[in-house]
């Protein structure tokens, strides 16, 4: 007996002719094998088909990869984006509640402590406290004045709502010493210990020294309004002569009997005390009714997050589909194996098992990678717009939902990709995988493009057989051409969309220039007579023309409700005198505060573009054009309705004529300055300026605005208010590139996923067509011809997924123009479409495609004949 | 002595009693008729064929190309299926069998050779031979080592068994491929054109080893174009048209046809 390596026994005389067997080719024998070529671990780990399985992935690394980090960019673009808002909800909501937000602002005439404490005792009150605010222009460095608006609190160390905290500094600071919101220090170009020129509404000039910074959340990002924010005491104001009274009433609604407390309720609360103070003999002149629990940035967060979010979910999709290109050839190439793997006994459900391992595989790596980066990046983006939301993030581990959802997304897409390859590759039978041979696969001539390639051949003899050879690889894979080809074309157009999206954003600032044909606007403390001020300004160089302007602050009086239009089930109805006698939801029927303006009837510095009706005629009177700002708020206004505005306290009945589109405005309407002059007693007086110059250029703006100060302040007019076009589109055009430099980070993923599938095709292409390129190298194409076949197959595939993209991109821009318009500014942007972004494009496309084709075409140009034809 | 059985496998009752479906051969192929419909019309590649092969038989099948060989022992193996006729292996009605119960049916009972072995290239050889136990889940896994060990022992070939099929010759591919075949145990070995790819000498090699196995009572079913190796197995069964023309055993008796 002899005893074999394993152990096993096998008789002697089996034994004895074993040799003779292996001895029967010692010539065709190899020589000894390298050590890659052995693997003695996997035997004891791995079942076979699970070692099978592993090799595949390894035998082929650079398909492997590309399908890896394809799927990785995927799900860290979803990782991000669901692990942004998820840490952004718990954070930015944990900040927000912290500092105890209050339902509702009302901004008031002035009015006391006592009243204060009236408000705070009525039952529908839960808490309440008061704060008050003062508008200043802060001198910077370079002669340039900025808006600031001083804060003035009660009680510095116990603030019921709105919590403003101390940053850095003594709080409160000390007399003639200021702290500034945290957000607003960079842009007064000051530093702590600097001191600080103001200058009060009346004119006075007071310095302040930069004694530390504070945070207050509920203020709107300094860049963003283009204005700074400060805290000084009572004291200090008092110094100024300042009487002490309150300015801003912030409240809390106390908890409904239902226990619902919505906007309507917090509305009706809201309603309750502007009687209380109107009674009492304190204008209100605004209200502001937050929604309950929600921080004021979501209105914009949310469409934001769904944007990211349909990109990231887009470029998860892009990455499947180089998962189905590829599971889809490796079924092919495999299709033999998958023969054998039947005829000893593998089952239909074993194979597809097999290759979903695969799969699953790739979705493990690529979560690998996508996890932490996505982590990461979920703090990085965080961390990016906190500086916006003027939050600090601090990390709290892992956000855990955003990993669940990229583990499922990870596994679950690719896997759900890879379902019909797989179906369809494991239902060979054995007869047709064993008999499968020949050269290359795919089939080409059955198509109409097909026969269009081959009949075009005949037209263009002088196409070099390479490029023949290029053409019509092109289209051997249908099907996989479609998915290299959409997920391309989407990258493509949505690139090109991204950026027409850009265009129409700056076209809408344009368009908002357009109808304001103006440079400069500057403000009196006074009414001064029009003649003078005109005459004023024009004597100053550069300036062209100049306008008076009335303007005023308005509400339109609604038209009282029916009885029975209160809110169904309303629970206060009955809690205290007023409640019960006011319809709940439609008090006093008063809008929002409207914003007035009343240039010349022959002005030439406002030019309407008109959405429906006329302009105002030099003979209307009571004629109004309201911007269509004003009918989304007031959405039962039609043209020739007669509404009832509310002007220095005083109701007068007007008829809207037209309706003018309102860009990147507020709610406003328009009437004629000579009629308001009349009605308002200001005849012939305004106190505002609207300046024309000679150049287009913001820093002549900007100088001649300075210039046309002094001359005022010289000649003895105070002048309150001073901004260039430039600075009042600055904050809207910084908060526009923060949205567009969002959707670039994405598109560039977009891109890289498609620029991967297309390296994955071509991949895929050049290991299918090893043989071939074998045979062509046999019968004598040079390395050079090798690589331009595929460059080219790879570069027209890019060419032709560009023209797609450039169709698609239209109608696409056009959508997303519209819905980010709508999201960020209440209508649809003023639409541009970029046609530098299509050239863009077609450089960049042409440049991935040759990148891509030619990694794998520099592969197959380095094998040997050898090597290539013994492929398998 | 190796213990090359499977786990479990029935065994057909030896002697008059039979299989379940009332064949007492072990291959009994009752007026197997195979059609494909081709461009030119309906193509007959098999015509009412019966054959009957026995327990421990070396049959040789016989015909020149497109005569129908690998179409008759694609029926025995499950690879292809009648469109008229019965497949009946031992207790199993071939023919009924779903794809499924065909794979598994296959992997336990069948092994098959293939002209150019088809070892899958990523897996080592001993890896290839461990596979159908793998697949079939037969043998505990941990016995699985041990036993393609031994086959490949069996076949000379355990000095190579970490070796990818790349880094073995031709007829070290062909011995990894019928160790291979042997791992469940199976009753049928059917090899088509097993030594058309090697030459002559390990052809030679191959065809004593299969000599051996049936010595060890397993049936062979070998298509073949050598007339040589034919000649030298128990009984050869010659094809032309789709029909078995001859039947002969080893020393001029006549197979049995079933007829």
């Amino acid at each position: 007996m002899t005893t074999t390596r394993s152990g096993a026994e096998l008789p002697s005389a089996r034994a004895s002719r074993a040799p003779a067997l292996s001895g029967a080719d010692p010539a065709s024998d190899p020589a000894p094998i390298p050590s890659s070529s052995v693997n003695k671990p996997a035997r004891r780990l791995l079942s076979p088909r699970w070692a099978k399985v592993g090799r595949d992935l390894t035998s082929h690394r650079m398909r492997s990869l590309l399908v890896v980090l394809s799927i990785a960019v995927g799900v860290f673009a979803v990782g991000v984006i669901v692990g942004t808002r998820q840490i952004l909800n718990h954070q930015l909501h944990a900040s927000f509640a912290a500092v105890n937000p209050s339902d509702a602002i009302l901004g008031t005439s002035g009015f006391d402590a006592d009243t204060l404490t009236a408000i705070r005792r009525m039952p529908e009150v839960e808490s309440a406290s008061a704060r008050f605010s003062l508008y200043t222009r802060a001198h910077l460095g370079d002669g340039r004045w900025l808006e600031l608006t001083l804060f003035a609190l009660p009680d510095w160390q116990d603030i019921p709502l709105n919590i403003v905290r101390q940053e850095s500094g003594p709080w409160p600071p000390a007399r003639d010493a200021i702290a500034v919101e945290r957000m607003s220090l960079p842009m007064l170009d000051a530093a702590i210990g600097d001191s600080l020129t103001l200058e009060l509404p009346d004119g006075r000039r007071r310095t302040v020294n930069v004694t530390g910074t504070a945070h207050d959340i509920n203020l709107p990002p300094a860049r963003f309004t283009n204005q700074a924010f400060g805290y000084v005491t009572f004291d200090t104001l008092e110094r100024w002569g300042i009487p002490k009274r309150f300015t801003s009433l912030s409240i809390r609604a106390a908890d409904p009997a239902s226990g619902v407390k919505d906007h309507a309720y917090v509305q009706q609360v809201t309603d309750l005390v502007q009687d209380k103070l109107e009674k009492g003999g304190r204008a209100v002149n605004f209200t502001y009714v937050a929604d309950p629990k929600k921080h004021p940035a979501d209105e914009v967060l949310n469409p934001v997050f769904l944007l990211l979010g349909v990109l990231g979910l887009l470029s998860l999709l892009l990455s499947a589909f180089l998962v189905v290109n590829t599971i889809a050839a490796v079924m092919a190439q495999q299709v033999r194996q998958i023969g054998v793997m039947k005829t000893i006994g593998a089952g239909f459900g074993q194979i597809v098992r097999l290759y979903l391992g695969m799969v699953l595989i790739f979705g493990l790596l690529a979560l690998l990678v996508a996890l932490p980066a996505g982590v990461a990046g979920a703090y990085g983006f965080t961390i990016f717009l906190s500086q916006f939301l003027n939050f600090d993030v601090v990390y709290e581990g892992v956000p855990l939902s955003a990993l669940a959802v990229q583990v499922l997304v990870g596994l679950l897409v690719p896997l759900a990709a890879a379902l019909i390859p797989i179906y369809s590759g494991a239902r060979v039978t054995i007869r047709e995988a064993i008999s499968n041979y020949g050269l290359g696969q795919g089939r080409f001539g059955h198509g109409p493009a097909d026969r269009f390639l081959v009949a075009s051949q005949r037209y263009a003899p002088w196409l070099s057989r390479p490029l023949v050879i290029s053409l019509r690889n092109t289209f051997r894979r249908k099907g996989r051409l479609a998915l290299t080809m959409t997920t391309l074309t989407l990258g493509g157009a949505i690139f090109i969309a991204v950026l027409s999206v850009r265009t129409s954003l700056y076209q809408t600032v344009d368009d908002a220039i357009r109808n304001n044909n103006f440079h400069i606007v500057i403000g009196f403390d006074r009414d001064l007579r029009v003649e003078v001020l005109q005459n004023e300004a024009l004597q100053v160089p550069g300036v062209i023309a100049a306008e008076s302007w009335g303007r005023a602050s308005t509400r339109r009086q609604r038209p009282d409700a029916p009885d029975d239009a209160g809110v169904p089930g309303f629970p206060l109805s009955g809690q205290s005198e007023g409640l019960g006698a006011t319809p709940p939801g439609m008090r006093g029927g008063e809008s929002d505060e409207i914003r007035l303006l009343a240039p010349p009837a022959d002005s030439q510095m406002i030019q309407p573009q008109l959405t429906a009706g006329r302009w105002l005629l030099p003979e209307d009177e009571n004629a109004l054009v309201v911007n269509t700002n004003f009918m989304d708020a007031e959405e039962d206004v039609a043209i020739g309705d007669t509404i009832t505005l509310r002007i220095d306290g005083k109701d007068s009945d007007w008829v809207v004529v037209g309706v003018a589109e309102g860009v990147l405005d507020q709610a406003t309407i328009y009437t004629n300055s000579e009629y308001f002059g009349r009605l308002t007693g200001r005849a012939g007086r305004a106190n505002s300026l609207r300046v024309l110059t000679d150049s287009e250029d913001p820093a002549e703006h900007r100088r001649i605005a300075a210039a046309l100060e002094h001359h005022f302040e010289d000649a003895g007019y105070h002048v309150t208010q001073l901004s260039t076009r430039a600075e009042n589109l600055e904050g809207t055009e910084y908060q526009f590139s923060i949205l567009v430099n969002m959707l670039l980070v994405m598109t560039f993923l977009m891109a890289l996923v498609g620029g991967l599938g297309l390296m994955g095709t071509m991949s895929i292409s050049v290991i299918e067509r090893t043989r071939e390129i074998g045979v062509m190298r046999a019968i004598g194409a040079a390395t050079r011809a090798i690589l331009q076949i595929i460059i080219v197959e790879g570069v027209l595939i890019g060419l032709i997924s560009w023209a797609q993209a450039t169709l698609l991109a239209f109608p696409l821009s056009r959508l997303l123009s519209d819905q980010v318009g709508i999201a960020f500014t209440d209508s649809p942007l003023s639409f541009s479409f970029s046609l530098p972004a299509i050239a863009l494009w077609l450089l960049i496309v042409a440049l991935v495609a040759a990148l891509a084709s030619y990694l794998p075409a520099r592969t197959a140009s380095r094998l040997t004949v050898r090597e290539v034809l013994a492929y398998e | 002595m190796l213990k090359l059985r499977a786990k479990s496998r029935p065994r057909p009752p030896a002697g008059a009693g039979g299989y379940h479906h009332g064949n007492t051969h072990l291959i009994d192929l009752r007026s197997v008729t195979k059609s494909y419909q081709t461009a030119a019309g309906e193509f007959p590649a098999l015509r009412q064929i019966d054959l009957l092969v026995d327990r421990g038989e070396f049959v040789a099948v016989v015909g020149k190309s497109g005569s129908g060989k690998s179409t008759l022992i694609n029926m025995v193996t499950g690879i292809d299926r009648p469109t008229a006729g019965q497949v009946l292996i031992g207790d199993t009605a071939v023919h009924t069998l779903s794809e499924g119960q065909m794979a598994v049916w296959r992997g336990k009972h069948v092994g098959v050779i293939f002209q150019f072995f088809q070892l899958l290239p990523t897996l080592t050889v001993l890896e290839n031979v461990m596979l159908p136990m793998d697949f079939c889940n037969t043998y505990p896994s941990r016995a699985r080592v041990q036993r393609a060990m031994a086959l490949l022992e069996e076949v000379a070939m355990v000095e190579h068994a970490d070796k990818l099929p790349s880094a073995t010759s031709g007829g070290q591919q062909q011995r990894v491929a019928i160790a291979r075949a042997l791992a469940n145990d199976p009753d049928i070995i059917v090899a088509d054109e097993p030594t058309g790819n090697l030459d002559s000498k390990t052809a030679d090699a191959v065809f004593q080893l299969f000599q051996r196995l049936v010595d060890e009572g397993k049936t062979i079913l070998m298509v073949t174009h050598d007339e040589e190796l034919a000649r030298r197995a128990g009984r050869t069964v010659t094809i032309a048209d789709g029909l078995i023309v001859s039947d002969t055993a080893r020393g001029g008796r006549n197979g049995e046809l079933g007829q």
